[in-house]
């Protein structure tokens, strides 16, 4: 996956020169390339797919309207999930305000988002049951960061879900290689104790 | 190593971060020690749940959506404009200055390019309402000094004043005609009559003598169409008529036709009433001038002129 990123990279800092002068095109491309990965980002991070959407599309606006002061010096990706990251942040609190004059407690088991269900790509055959029980274990496992603290759940979507090197992380999140460290290390023993409790074992 | 230490590190051991040594020493430690092998087992367990987690497509209207909200952004509008103006002290200025000058240029070439406009300024005397009935007298008047076939030179205007309608012996009355002239029986000139200042307060008069005033309008429009015609008699008509040429573009004229034939040479141009004068004084150093209709008539404006340029035959 880093070396596809390399790549990318590369192309990447073509499409941002063009967006710079001004080429839609260009920033349309780099919709297309990240959109996924931007999305699965905000969906982990927020929970539903509503509201990762919305957050998606924000974040590209938000690049837009910066692509012009943006620097090359960073890789344009890093600075795009960083933004993808931030409003995720802010959606969750505002989802928590949601949830309060709704009386949702996030605690509660996610209700069963039908958009969810279509957006899960179809997996290569296996009987209903293994699927409700695979959905079961995802469910839970999604609950289980929903739970966690903001900068752990950060890192455990970063890291063990988009498969970010430390480093990069270290970029995206703008925190030192140590704290890095630190976090994953924290975060990973966060979640295993959530799960333990959620699944019974592990 | 001891538990605690291997347990911190298994972290980063599984993500590849130890050193070459730590890597060993946790796995001597793993292979003897159940609870941090349990331990590492848990850790591996949780990270596999959270690897089976599947990515999610996005939908396939996204991209659309975001282009959307992107080409309503104010951005590039803002951008282009930016560019205009941006340092902002120092472009808004310099554009300022250049849309003052080109309204300034306006301005100029606008009141450049009325002729009567300058006319309209020179003569500053008010009207009379007397002098219209004097003018009414004077269009007769004209039509007798044509039949006299008096030359222009000797015309009792002043200076080099041309007067279109009065009667050589009344320099002032006719100067004020002329102005009521040229403001009453200007159909194409309305507008620089209306600017012009000085014109202003004679608005009033003109207005009540609209009425009497529109036999010179009727008048002029007549003459509006008849040519000033000149024969000169010259040893050269080539070169007569391109001195003659000159000296008509030199006065702000306009040539309209040329027709040099052998011996001959008719010049049709367009000239300012007032210059016809001093035409027909340049013209008398290089030849003899016949006047054939008379230039006091009530023109305004631009002249025609047709200029027959004739080789006398000696």
């Amino acid at each position: 996956m880093r070396e596809k990123e390399q790549t990318a990279a590369g192309e990447d800092s073509e499409l941002v020169l063009l967006c710079k002068k001004g080429s839609q095109d260009a920033f349309e491309e780099l919709v297309k390339r990240h959109q996924k990965r931007m999305l699965n980002i905000a969906f982990r991070m927020v929970g539903n797919y509503e509201d990762a959407c919305e957050v998606v599309q924000d974040a590209f606006v938000s690049a837009y309207r910066g692509i012009r002061e943006f620097r090359g010096k960073a890789m344009f990706s890093t600075w795009l999930y960083a933004i993808v990251i931030n409003l995720s942040r802010n959606r969750i609190k505002q989802i928590k305000t949601r949830s309060i004059y709704e009386q949702y407690s996030i605690d509660d088991p996610l209700p069963s988002d039908d958009s969810r269900i279509n957006a899960e790509p179809e997996s290569s055959e296996p009987s209903i049951l293994e699927r409700l029980e695979r959905k079961d274990v995802q469910q839970k496992v999604q609950e289980c960061i929903n739970s966690m603290e903001n900068g752990f759940r950060e890192v455990i979507i970063l890291r063990d879900i988009q498969g970010f090197s430390y480093d990069e992380i270290g970029d995206i999140l703008k925190i030192p290689d140590g704290t890095v460290k630190s976090r994953v290390f924290r975060a990973r023993e966060s979640l295993k104790g959530c799960l333990k409790k959620a699944l019974g074992e592990l | 190593m001891e538990c605690n230490k291997v347990q911190e590190r298994l972290s980063e051991y599984m993500d590849g971060l130890a050193s070459a040594d730590e890597r060993s020493l946790i796995e001597e430690h793993l292979h003897s020690c159940h609870r941090c092998s349990g331990h590492f087992a848990d850790l591996k367990r949780t990270i596999g749940h959270v690897h089976e987690l599947e990515d999610i497509e996005p939908p396939a209207w996204l991209t659309q959506k975001v282009m959307m909200k992107i080409k309503a952004e104010p951005g590039h509008g803002k951008g282009i404009l930016k560019r205009f103006f941006y340092p902002l002290h120092v472009k808004l200025p310099i554009e300022i200055a250049a849309a003052v000058a080109i309204a300034l240029t306006t301005l100029y070439i606008f009141k450049a390019v009325p002729p009567e406009m300058k006319l309209a300024e020179a003569p500053s005397e008010r009207v009379m309402p007397a002098v219209l009935e004097e003018k009414k007298q004077s269009q007769q008047e004209v039509k007798g000094r044509e039949l006299s076939g008096k030359k222009p030179g000797t015309s009792a205007v002043t200076e080099d004043k041309f007067v279109p309608a009065e009667p050589a012996d009344q320099p002032v009355l006719k100067k004020k005609a002329e102005t009521i002239e040229r403001y009453a029986a200007a159909p194409e000139t309305p507008a620089p009559v209306l600017k012009d200042e000085k014109a202003a307060p004679q608005s009033g008069r003109m207005k009540q003598e609209a009425a009497p005033a529109s036999p010179a309008f009727k008048s002029f429009e007549e003459r509006r169409g008849d040519v000033v015609s000149l024969t000169v008699n010259v040893r050269d008509s080539r070169i007569a008529g391109k001195e003659i040429g000159t000296a008509i573009v030199q006065l702000g004229g306009k040539i309209i036709r040329t027709d040099p034939v052998d011996g001959r040479n008719v010049i049709l141009a367009e000239l300012y009433y007032k210059r016809i004068r001093e035409l027909s004084q340049r013209m008398e150093m290089f030849g003899e001038i016949k006047e054939d209709t008379a230039i006091y008539e009530g023109m305004a404006g631009n002249a025609r002129i047709r200029i027959e340029v004739v080789e006398k035959s000696e």
